[in-house]
């Protein structure tokens, strides 16, 4: 059977998802955007409202396929699909938001399952406009013990964090891997 | 040497061809009869240096020692220079002046023949003394001074380091070091201003902007396997190897002669810590991979025999990584600002924004960081809210300050007693998007992350140098991210190999991009 490797992007409205998967992509992503409505319309002007596809194509045409789930909590229905099989999480929260704690503690807590079966690696975005907690903050919330989640300042369109979060995530899955 | 009442010997050091007419004429034409020109530089007392201009490595070397002279012409732009035996003069050259200090040096050198004594350096000369007379050290002071003089009155308490001064330190480490550092300090002076491996100078070497791996050597990064042979994947750029750290531009910075231009910052308050953040970055990046080096060349060690562990054991109340933390430390617990005070000069953190202010030039700001002479070092309390407001020094976010101090100065070593088979206990992970970071960072911690490991083990399981374990550890203890702990429950140390194959391409993927 063909593996089928899949990588999880996960974050509230506006944290960098859809930017995020665009920075590593080596395929033009696949948006479905549409224009803001309900609980989004203050905060943005276009949404995920499916999901954000793209794709790391490696050497032997192996594709990694990188999906970001919608920001909206309206979709969490998705979530459980999305993630069955996946690698692990990606998970991004916008710092600039005064909700960003309480949105870190309701993401890994819905991810709960998906995590404990593989792995997690924070990416907290929006730090230099308007940061709203130190990263110390952020790490009160995890738990004590291992495995230590892996919490980042990054910014969703540099594609050396994105790479990091990446390059972290497996490595946490597996230390030896070798290069 | 000249004979006092002989002329002064000067000699001109790589000048263009107008000055070198203009002085020729200057010197021979009897508009300065105190001293004559010589062809040649080896016996004379004085020099005349241009600095914007490539120099004679011997010049600089016996401008170190002190035996010879030196008038230094130099920019409006750039910042004068400051030695007992440096003379500077802003261009234009106003001849006047040029005459005045032949004069006084003359004078200086009758006085220094009189007491019989010689400015050849002494053996047994301190490293300190010879930072202070190779560095315009009193400049960078000055700002400080003022600072500080302001803000004393405001002081509420003086924590002298009591600990510090009563260690009582290896003295054959202690000579091995200073050794180390003078050569360090020597090598830098030498530099001859072509391309440095910090990206000063000209053309850097091209970095990706991907991760970690510079654009040229990817190939041997990706295929380099983990042994100790092959590690050295940068040895076909100009980065020199081992413990001799990559020297930086003699025309921006060097210890003996800042040229750096003083920052001329604008910036507010508020731009600070995104200017301090970017500033870290930008070198992060260029310094990726070449940051490996950092960790030296120590040899893995057997744990059980006691000289071998000797060898990678650090004091690190001799280093400013370990001050700086303290200095934080106490900021944090108090919620105040606090000042450092070392025979370097002055560190200020301020608690607000988590920022250390200094006024060193890069190339001091690393003499500094991997300088085992921090016994000294003072820290108190202040009360003060912007320490900082009539001074534009540099501004660095603390934790990247002390996380790349605690790098250079371990090299490859680790705080005397650390355990090497107690297990490394993590508390967080460092926040690598700004920090240093070298060669296995992200795959060393993530072990850690996961698992309960000693060092040693770490090292066996990944078939990992020992260097990069303990120099990561070393920083990762200065920012209190890690320790070692007797931890009883001990993790599975089991790896998975569920999709080995297939993360391994994964990433060679992400590095080569
Ligand atoms: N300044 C800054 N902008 C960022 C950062 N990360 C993301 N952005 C910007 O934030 C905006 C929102 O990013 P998106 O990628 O649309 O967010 P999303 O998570 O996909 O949002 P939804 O699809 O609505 O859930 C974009 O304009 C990004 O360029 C960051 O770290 N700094
Ligand atoms: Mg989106």
């Amino acid at each position: 059977m063909k593996a089928n490797h899949k990588i999880i992007f996960s974050g509230p409205v506006g944290a960098g998802k859809t930017t995020a998967i665009t920075s590593i992509s080596d395929i033009p992503t696949v948006r479905t955007e549409e224009s803001a409505s309900d609980e989004t319309k203050d905060l943005k002007d276009s949404t995920t409202v499916a999901l954000d596809y793209g794709a790391i194509i490696l050497q032997d045409s192996t594709r990694i396929h990188l999906y970001g789930t919608p920001g909206q909590k309206r979709f969490d229905f998705m979530w459980e699909i999305l993630t069955n099989g996946g690698i692990g999480l990606l998970l991004l929260i916008d710092g600039s938001d005064v909700k960003a704690i309480d949105n870190l503690k309701f993401f890994l807590s819905s991810f709960k399952n998906f995590i404990n079966k593989t792995s997690v690696v924070v990416g907290i975005t929006k730090q230099e406009i308007n940061k709203q907690y130190n990263l110390e903050d952020y790490q009160k919330v995890l738990n004590e013990g291992l495995p230590v989640i892996p919490i980042y300042e990054v910014d969703a369109r540099s594609k050396k964090d994105i790479s990091l979060m990446v390059e972290t995530l497996l490595y946490t899955l597996d230390p030896k891997i070798s290069i | 040497m000249s004979d006092f009442n002989n002329k002064l010997q000067v000699s001109l050091n790589n000048l263009d061809d107008t000055t070198k007419n203009t002085l020729n004429f200057f010197f021979g034409s009897g508009l300065c009869d105190k001293a004559e020109l010589q062809s040649k530089s080896n016996n004379t007392d004085v020099h005349i240096i241009d600095l914007d201009r490539n120099h004679d490595k011997q010049v600089l070397s016996n401008l170190k020692n002190n035996s010879q002279y030196a008038i230094i012409f130099h920019n409006q732009s750039s910042s004068p220079l400051f030695g007992e035996n440096i003379y500077s003069i802003t261009k234009p050259v106003k001849a006047a002046l040029l005459k005045q200090q032949i004069n006084t040096i003359r004078l200086q050198l009758q006085e220094t023949k009189t007491e019989q004594t010689t400015l050849v350096k002494d053996s047994n000369q301190s490293i300190e003394t010879l930072l202070q007379k190779t560095t315009n050290h009193a400049l960078y002071e000055d700002a400080f001074k003022q600072a500080i003089a302001e803000i004393d009155e405001k002081q509420l308490t003086m924590e002298l380091d009591q600990e510090i001064t009563n260690q009582t330190f290896n003295e054959d480490e202690d000579r091995r070091l200073t050794q180390e550092i003078e050569q360090e300090i020597i090598n830098h002076i030498q530099h001859d201003g072509k391309k440095d491996s910090f990206g000063h100078g000209q053309a850097p070497v091209e970095y990706d902007d991907t991760l970690l791996k510079p654009k040229e050597k990817q190939e041997d990064i990706n295929h380099i396997p983990h042994t100790h042979d092959n590690e050295d994947i940068n040895n076909q750029t100009t980065v020199t190897d081992g413990n001799k750290e990559p020297t930086e531009n003699l025309k921006s910075e060097t210890t003996g002669f800042s040229l750096k231009t003083r920052n001329k910052s604008s910036s507010s308050q508020k731009s600070h810590l995104s200017a301090a953040l970017k500033g870290s970055v930008e070198l992060d990046t260029l310094n990726q991979y070449k940051a490996h080096k950092h960790v030296g060349s120590n040899k893995d060690i057997n744990p059980n025999n006691p000289k071998e562990l000797e060898k990678v054991y650090l004091t690190p109340k001799k280093y400013i990584f370990h001050h700086l933390a303290k200095a934080v430390k106490l900021g944090r617990s108090k919620k105040a600002d606090t000042h450092l005070k070392t025979l370097f000069g002055s560190f200020l953190f301020e608690y607000k924004t988590n920022l250390i202010y200094h006024d060193f030039s890069s190339t001091k700001l690393r003499f500094i960081k991997y300088s085992p002479l921090f016994l000294e070092a003072s820290i108190s309390l202040l009360k003060i809210n912007t320490p900082t407001k009539n001074i534009k020094p540099n501004t660095v976010d603390a934790e990247s300050l002390i996380w790349e101090a605690a790098i250079i100065a371990s090299k490859g070593r680790i705080p005397r007693d650390t355990s090497l088979t107690q297990v490394v206990e993590m508390r967080t992970w460092p926040n690598y998007t700004k920090l240093l970071v070298f060669r296995y960072v992200v795959q060393i911690t993530a072990t850690w992350a996961t698992h309960h490991l000693s060092l040693i083990d770490t090292s066996t399981q990944l078939n990992i140098p020992q260097r990069y374990i303990f120099t990561l550890f070393n920083a990762m203890l200065a920012i209190k991210c890690a320790k070692t702990n007797n931890v009883t429950k001990k993790s599975k140390t089991s790896f998975t190999k569920k999709r080995r194959a297939v993360f391994s391409k994964i990433l060679s993927h992400i590095f080569r991009k």
